[in-house]
């Protein structure tokens, strides 16, 4: 099963709960953020060379508490990278080591509707603001031309004083909500690679990171 | 030029660019008939077909021989390509492949149709650092260097950047100042140390023999030369 996680805005931590998605999960996550990568590398090849026929796209797995499929930081790199591949090295890591989380760019180009149009289902990211809902809704769209359904919302970094406004989302989105709260354990997970489903399993974070996997297990029985 | 075509009609026309080995083919069809049909025009130049593009990708139902397409009840569909390659007296082939079902052949690849729509994801070219031949000879180098990484590949790049990293913490500790010598321990597993120097010595007998091997396959590629055109010409 191949899992999209998108959002139009940036900086909102979609690979913050890509990533710790993929641990929820025990997938492979993909960081198809070819222009501004932000999962770690290692050394090796990565999803630049895998998109400009250099590489396997097995050959560029990086093993870990999660298993990343990481990307490079050029900009030679990202211009070489041939975005229509992509679809066949998801499939490809999706057929040869299980369910794939796909930590996709900001936007709404080809780069995000490549990973849309191979996912089986996807979770969207957003702020946990009244105005980030139209951003959900024009990527949801996208998802829906592209037959991604919406397994779930994480409202993401969530505080006390926000009083997330949960319900207009689920009202709109039609989706199970999961809010992600502001937790710097959160924050800290993908560079220290410590997902917090298994660094702090009694945590809120964590909760809400296992309630998305649900949400992402039952859209798939349901398929 | 009209040639009739079992109920179709089409009309060809082509231009050579000036300056250029390049011929832009046009080709209008019509349909006269009610109902909607099939065509296949195919290239008949010496060369591959260079397809409108949209996003870099090609218009729905160009590939990599000509087009393939529906043209609509008493309605007519014109269509263009360019292909690196002389004109000649019939530069396509049109071929009206009957009536279309109505289940939907005209298959839509949901991936292609989403690069063609949203646009290329790719930084501009103008955006990417390329050696040039205005840049100075500094940079000329530096950029030299970097295509030169490009071209290495992967695993090739990987273990050369290990032996680099070794060889770096090797050089730290080479001749260096006590003061000098503790800040790169420090940082170093000192475990790691005196494993350090045999692995550098590894590395440069490996390193050595690789130089002796790629010199070699250089030489001999160098000297291949594979006559294309006569084994074109074998039937």
């Amino acid at each position: 099963m191949i899992v999209a996680v998108a959002g139009g805005k940036g900086g909102i931590g979609k690979t913050t709960v890509a990533y710790n998605l993929g641990a929820a999960l025990d997938a492979v996550v993909v960081d198809a953020d070819l222009g501004m990568a932000d999962l770690p590398h290692g050394r090796g090849p990565d999803l630049h060379d895998v998109l400009a026929g250099g590489a396997a796209a097995t050959e560029a797995l990086r093993g870990g508490p999660v298993t990343i499929l990481p990307c490079g930081r050029s900009l030679a790199g990202a211009r070489a990278a041939d975005v229509r591949e992509l679809a066949d090295t998801l499939r490809r890591v999706d057929a040869e080591r299980g369910d794939v989380v796909v930590d996709c760019p900001a936007g709404l180009r080809a780069d995000v509707g490549v990973p849309l149009a191979v996912a089986d289902i996807c979770v969207l990211v957003a702020s946990p603001r009244r105005f980030a809902l139209a951003d959900a809704v024009r990527t949801r769209e996208l998802a829906r031309e592209l037959d991604a359904g919406v397994a779930g919302v994480a409202l993401n970094r969530t505080t006390a004083a926000d009083d997330p406004p949960v319900d207009v989302f689920r009202r709109v989105l039609g989706a199970p909500i999961s809010t992600v709260p502001a937790d710097p354990r959160v924050g800290r997970s993908v560079e220290a690679e410590r997902p917090v489903v298994t660094t702090a399993p009694e945590s809120d974070a964590a909760d809400a990171v296992r309630s998305l996997a649900d949400g992402v297990r039952r859209a798939k029985r349901s398929r | 030029m009209t040639r009739p075509l079992r109920g179709m009609k089409s009309d060809w026309s082509v231009n050579t660019l000036d300056g250029h080995s390049v011929t832009l083919v046009t080709v209008d069809i019509r349909n006269p008939s009610p109902v909607d049909r099939r065509v296949r025009v195919s290239n008949c130049l010496d060369g591959p077909v260079m397809p409108p593009r949209r996003a870099g990708v090609p218009a729905p139902g160009w590939n990599e021989n000509g087009f393939e397409g529906v043209v609509p009840a008493e309605g007519r569909r014109t269509l263009g390509y360019a292909c690196p390659a002389p004109p000649r007296r019939l530069p396509v082939s049109v071929v009206d492949a009957g009536r279309t079902d109505d289940d939907g052949a005209d298959a839509v690849d949901a991936v292609t149709d989403a690069v063609r729509e949203l646009g290329d994801p790719r930084p501009p070219s103008d955006a990417v650092p390329m050696p040039g031949p205005t840049v100075d000879a500094s940079e000329a180098t530096e950029a030299e260097s970097e295509k030169q990484t490009a071209t290495v590949p992967p695993a090739v790049e990987s273990w050369l950047t290990a032996v680099e990293d070794r060889i770096e913490r090797g050089e730290r500790l080479t001749d260096a100042s006590v003061v000098s010598a503790t800040d790169a321990l420090d940082s170093e597993d000192c475990g790691d140390v005196s494993d350090l120097s045999r692995r550098v010595a590894a590395d440069a007998t490996a390193l050595e023999a690789v130089a002796a091997r790629a010199a070699t396959l250089e030489e001999r590629a160098a000297a291949v030369d594979v006559p294309v055109d006569a084994l074109r010409r074998l039937p």
